[in-house]
């Protein structure tokens, strides 16, 4: 190019070939990060905090502010549900006790069943702020026992997973940004049998806002309003954390299975504080697959 | 003070950075705009506009250097892909470097740059990533959809940056160069 002197040239060429060096490097399939990485996110993360606590206040005064116009409504139908609650918890009593009876009889640990897990809690610091990267990071890090693929769960079900952690704060993948390499073993809920649906999400339909369901295979059971949640066999997340609702259902493009379009139950956008769930099975080191 | 100047720039345009994730959050919880718009911020690059306009001299690079550390940060911070970003903003650090030799340092000027820088560093960003493969959005969707809600918005605080920095820069820029004692 004839604007361009030899040496700006020389600059320009093999500083084109670092970054593509760069990026390819950094595109592989990695969970531990590099300890540049580690000490920019930690550091980072630590600022923010501070930065985050006048955001936060403002941002929950306002959130506050539309609550309160809802609390008369939300009151009287808590009080309605107060009773059955009350019932609720005298037959989970009952379970429990029935379940640690039955569990000592079958002389296994608690750490042997799939639903078992403990939990982190953690806030939401930041969010990526280009929306290509389905992303935010969290104030724990592997210190406080964050590890890569944990599940990342808010009161109303599965919001994604952690993807890679630093010792003080972690990325996490939000439902909407998962694809084919990192999919969740799941069971869709039939009401009227005993028998759960098991399927796979693949993916994350941008058009319909909505989750992709595989099937295993061929299921008539299928149906609108079944609940989706994750089966605890693909290694890494527990059994029983709720996904979402199924709102509708296709075949596939060779007739062979189902395809089902799942509404996550959680809101993705509003929230701020979180739970990570520490499966208390040991698991494999299954990469993926979770 | 003169040795403390750049220190004092590199702060503020990391501050900016951590600026940039704590707003996407806030705007995620609080949605004031239509579901399907996407906002990116790019304050980062808004300030080293500026810091190129009313700071930097004939033979400094420090928006450059700048584009390129915290570039490199805003890539580790908010994406899985470290490079991106680097390069789009020491992209259009450099282009807006070299038309300012021809160009007059005011309001308008200023104001040309930033949309420009941002324009540049948006489409370079979403060509770079839809080689990659991290997404499938369509040209036309894209333009509607993102760039120019995010040209707009930055555009808004690229105006509110103006008053904030501008005076600053310039007496900064004249403690450190030209102020000899």
């Amino acid at each position: 190019m004839f604007f361009f002197k030899k040496k700006q040239m020389f600059i320009l060429l093999i500083s084109l070939i670092l970054i593509v060096g760069i990026i390819g490097f950094s595109l592989r399939d990695r969970s531990n990060l590099t300890m540049v990485e580690d000490f920019i996110h930690d550091s980072v993360g630590w600022l923010q905090r501070v930065v985050n606590a006048p955001v936060d206040f403002t941002t929950s005064v306002v959130a506050n502010m539309k609550d309160i116009r809802n609390v008369y409504k939300e009151n009287t139908i808590l009080k309605s549900r107060l009773e059955e609650l009350r019932q609720l918890e005298y037959e989970n009593q009952e379970l429990t006790k029935e379940i640690g009876e039955l569990e000592k009889i079958l002389g296994k640990k608690e750490s042997d069943f799939l639903q078992n897990f403990t939990t982190i809690q953690a806030s939401i610091i930041s969010r990526s702020k280009d929306n290509w990267f389905k992303q935010v990071t969290i104030n724990k890090g592997t210190e406080d026992g964050v590890e890569p693929n944990m599940a990342v769960i808010t009161g109303e079900g599965m919001i994604g997973k952690v993807h890679a952690s630093s010792p003080f704060t972690s990325t996490v993948l939000l439902l909407t940004g998962f694809d084919r390499s990192n999919r969740i073993s799941v069971n869709v809920n039939q009401e009227e049998k005993t028998e759960d649906l098991s399927g796979f999400i693949v993916g994350y339909d941008d058009e319909k806002n909505l989750l992709l369901l595989e099937m295993n295979e061929d299921d008539q059971g299928l149906k609108k309003g079944q609940t989706v949640f994750s089966s605890g066999e693909g290694g890494v997340f527990p059994k029983g954390l709720e996904i979402g609702e199924l709102v509708e259902v296709n075949d596939d493009r060779y007739g062979l299975t189902k395809i089902g379009y799942v509404k996550p139950s959680a809101n993705l956008n509003e929230v701020n504080h979180v739970m990570v769930i520490d499966r208390a099975m040991a698991t494999s080191d299954e990469e993926g697959e979770s | 003070m003169i040795r403390l100047i750049p220190f004092l720039l590199a702060f503020l345009s990391l501050f900016l950075v951590m600026i940039e994730g704590s707003i996407s959050q806030m705007m995620a919880r609080i949605p004031f705009l239509p579901n399907d718009w996407f906002i990116v911020s790019h304050f980062l690059l808004l300030f080293l506009i500026y810091v190129t306009i009313f700071f930097e001299q004939k033979n400094t690079y420090y928006a450059f250097s700048f584009a390129i550390v915290l570039g490199a940060t805003v890539d580790i911070l908010y994406t899985s892909l470290i490079g991106v970003y680097l390069f789009v903003y020491a992209t259009a650090i450099y282009l807006v470097r070299n038309m300012m030799k021809w160009l007059h340092a005011n309001f308008f000027v200023a104001m040309l740059m930033v949309i420009l820088g941002v324009l540049i560093a948006d489409i370079f960003a979403y060509f770079l990533y839809s080689i990659i493969q991290i997404h499938d959005m369509s040209w036309s969707v894209y333009l509607s959809y993102r760039l120019l809600p995010t040209l707009v918005w930055n555009f808004i605080f690229g105006i509110l940056f103006y008053l904030l920095f501008k005076k600053m820069l310039e007496k900064w820029a004249y403690i450190k160069f030209e102020r000899k004692e």
